[in-house]
């Protein structure tokens, strides 16, 4: 049951204590950009949940047996090649070919959620916490299922911080702000006391 | 003709769409990296390194990369020039790298880089897609250091690492932590707001 | 087809020239990076055993033993008629591992201490690089636990580095018996 301790502390850690958004600063631009309304906010959740399990899981893969095959000396293989400095180009172009396959996978199976979620899909390539997580995942020294609990508890962890964040927009809109603050700076200010909120999280873990 | 046009291609990136304060873009190395004036400092420089590197690339091939295939391609350009920036740091300037930690291959997804190369370097030939990039990553690196100042000496009393206050200031702590990230950024994004409403 | 062939074969020749060039950039900074861990790591050794002369010693067979993977690096040192050893652990943290570098002479005193890069708050975790917290262990036998004093406020860092005295003790102590 040890595992399962591991995985429950990993899911616990990811989502609260150590939010992708709120605390590592990862996956910013969708949070800032597409929090408006909170429905916009649960599909692009949802989306960027589904990626970043996948991708966590491929890039555990890749790393494993192509950019440092350890795996090769069983074979006999004294030098093992070390191609882990590939590791950027090989982890983005994982994402970026899995994105593109979620796009024609939604597209095909579910055209109103393709229609709703549109132009954010693609942007999910560019948000700093699929590429975070898949990095993070491999210097923690997960397996190959911690690295896709890993995954799936940073997703979410910013689905939960999206979420919470698009509410507040939502009451915004109808606040009396100023003129200078409105827009961004507002949004900025609020994201930084939801962040006090969550620092009170960071007991929680030994 | 040649000389005003690269002038103000670059001042362009550094004041009127200046990619952190105006076009709102990079966020996430800016609140992360932003808590002592040389991490800003190097990320900037950083970042500008691959800007530059992977818009001279794409202006170059851009009759070369198929419309179809152009995001991926770009995206290929901007890990290769990120990956060297990654290697040449853990080679010559490894304090910086570990400052500056998983942000350093996160440059790779950073939206400023990929949207000068689709909007920009795609467009244009390689001179002013270079000046360009120069542009906005100076401009980004100004807006870097200009929060990381702020950051740094509300909490830690420091700038760049020389004391300011002397032992009977007691930093706000929260400044360097995540939240004074978000509230930095917000109110220097709403002060510049408000002073070019005016002008 | 065509058209598929076109814009792969257009993509591939993209992937495959940056790989080269990242290649050859690779082997290029390679021995440079090698010489800056190097160094950091032989200035790390002098911080804690000043004027030793440090011989690194082969730790693979006690890795396999329990609890012992945090052991990094284990080096023997002579200074003049001393002899000890210096071990390099890392300890979990607040936030992530704290790679500590412990000095003990032969009689299983701590003479020397350091900390390495780590990722704990600043300001509040970061104090356990003060002279304060570890000029304690100087001087100390191992075990530590229960009489070192831990940081109020910062009680998991300071922990970490207790914890990771502690172990380099046990490595050393396996080494000596072994």
């Amino acid at each position: 049951m040890a595992t399962l301790q591991k995985l429950a502390l990993i899911i616990l850690s990811t989502v609260l204590v150590n939010n992708f958004v709120m605390s590592k600063f990862l996956g910013c631009c969708p949070f800032l950009g597409v929090s408006k309304k909170v429905n916009t906010a649960v599909g692009m959740g949802v989306a960027v949940t589904f990626v970043m399990a996948l991708a966590s899981v491929i890039t555990y893969l890749v790393q494993q047996y192509i950019l440092y095959p350890t795996w090769l000396t069983a074979l006999g293989v004294q030098q093992v090649p070390d191609l882990r400095y590939l590791q950027t180009i090989a982890f983005i172009l994982v994402i970026a070919a899995l994105v593109q396959f979620v796009e024609m996978v939604i597209q095909k199976s579910s055209p109103a959620l393709y229609s709703s979620l549109g132009v954010y899909l693609p942007l999910i390539t560019t948000n700093c916490a699929v590429l975070g997580v898949a990095i993070l995942n491999i210097q923690s020294g997960y397996n190959l299922l911690e690295s896709l609990v890993g995954g799936i508890g940073g997703a979410l962890g910013f689905t939960l911080s999206i979420v919470l964040f698009a509410g507040i927009r939502e009451r915004l809109e109808t606040a009396d702000i100023p003129e200078a603050l409105q827009g961004f700076p507002i949004a900025l200010i609020t994201a930084g006391l939801m962040s006090i909120a969550f620092l009170g999280f960071s007991g929680l873990i030994k | 003709m040649a000389k005003n046009k690269y002038v103000s291609v670059f001042l362009n990136g550094i004041v009127h769409e200046n990619p952190t304060f105006r076009l709102v873009l990079g966020m996430c190395p800016t609140l992360a990296v932003t808590t002592a004036g040389q991490n800003g400092v190097g990320m900037g420089l950083a970042a500008t390194f691959v800007l530059v590197g992977s818009n001279v690339v794409i202006s170059l091939l851009r009759k070369f990369i198929p419309d179809k295939v152009r995001i991926p391609a770009f995206i290929v350009v901007i890990a290769a020039f990120t990956t060297m920036v990654q290697l040449l740091m853990q080679a010559f300037l490894p304090a910086l790298y570990d400052a500056l930690g998983l942000f350093i291959p996160l440059i790779v997804v950073n939206c400023i880089i990929l949207a000068r190369a689709e909007s920009f370097a795609s467009k244009n030939p390689v001179g002013a897609s270079a000046v360009d990039g120069l542009g906005m990553g100076l401009g980004f690196t100004l807006s870097l250091t200009l929060i990381s100042i702020i950051r740094e000496l509300l909490g830690a009393g420091t700038v760049f690492g020389i004391s300011l206050f002397g032992e009977s200031f007691e930093p706000a702590m929260m400044m360097i932590l995540a939240p004074g990230g978000f509230i930095t950024l917000g109110l220097v994004l709403g002060a510049l707001n408000k002073l070019t409403s005016k002008s | 087809m065509r058209n598929v062939i076109h814009l792969g074969g257009r993509l591939l020749i993209i992937c495959l020239v940056s790989g080269l060039l990242l290649g050859l950039v690779y082997n290029i900074t390679l021995p440079y990076k090698e010489a800056a861990e190097a160094q950091a790591l032989q200035e790390s050794l002098e911080s804690v055993c000043a004027g030793g002369a440090f011989t690194e010693l082969d730790i693979a067979s006690l890795a396999e033993e329990p609890g012992m993977e945090d052991v990094l690096h284990l080096y023997g040192y002579t200074r003049g008629e001393e002899t000890g050893h210096v071990a390099v652990v890392q300890s979990m943290g607040y936030k992530g591992e704290v790679p500590v570098t412990v000095a003990l002479s032969s009689a299983g005193e701590v003479i020397g201490i350091a900390i390495g890069s780590h990722e704990e708050t600043p300001g509040i975790g970061d104090r356990i690089e003060t002279e304060e917290f570890t000029g304690q262990f100087l001087g100390m036998v191992p075990p530590v636990t229960g009489s070192a004093q831990t940081i109020s406020g910062a009680t998991y860092s300071s922990s970490a580095v207790i914890a990771a005295v502690d172990l380099a003790y046990q490595a050393v102590t396996l080494v000596k018996g072994a």
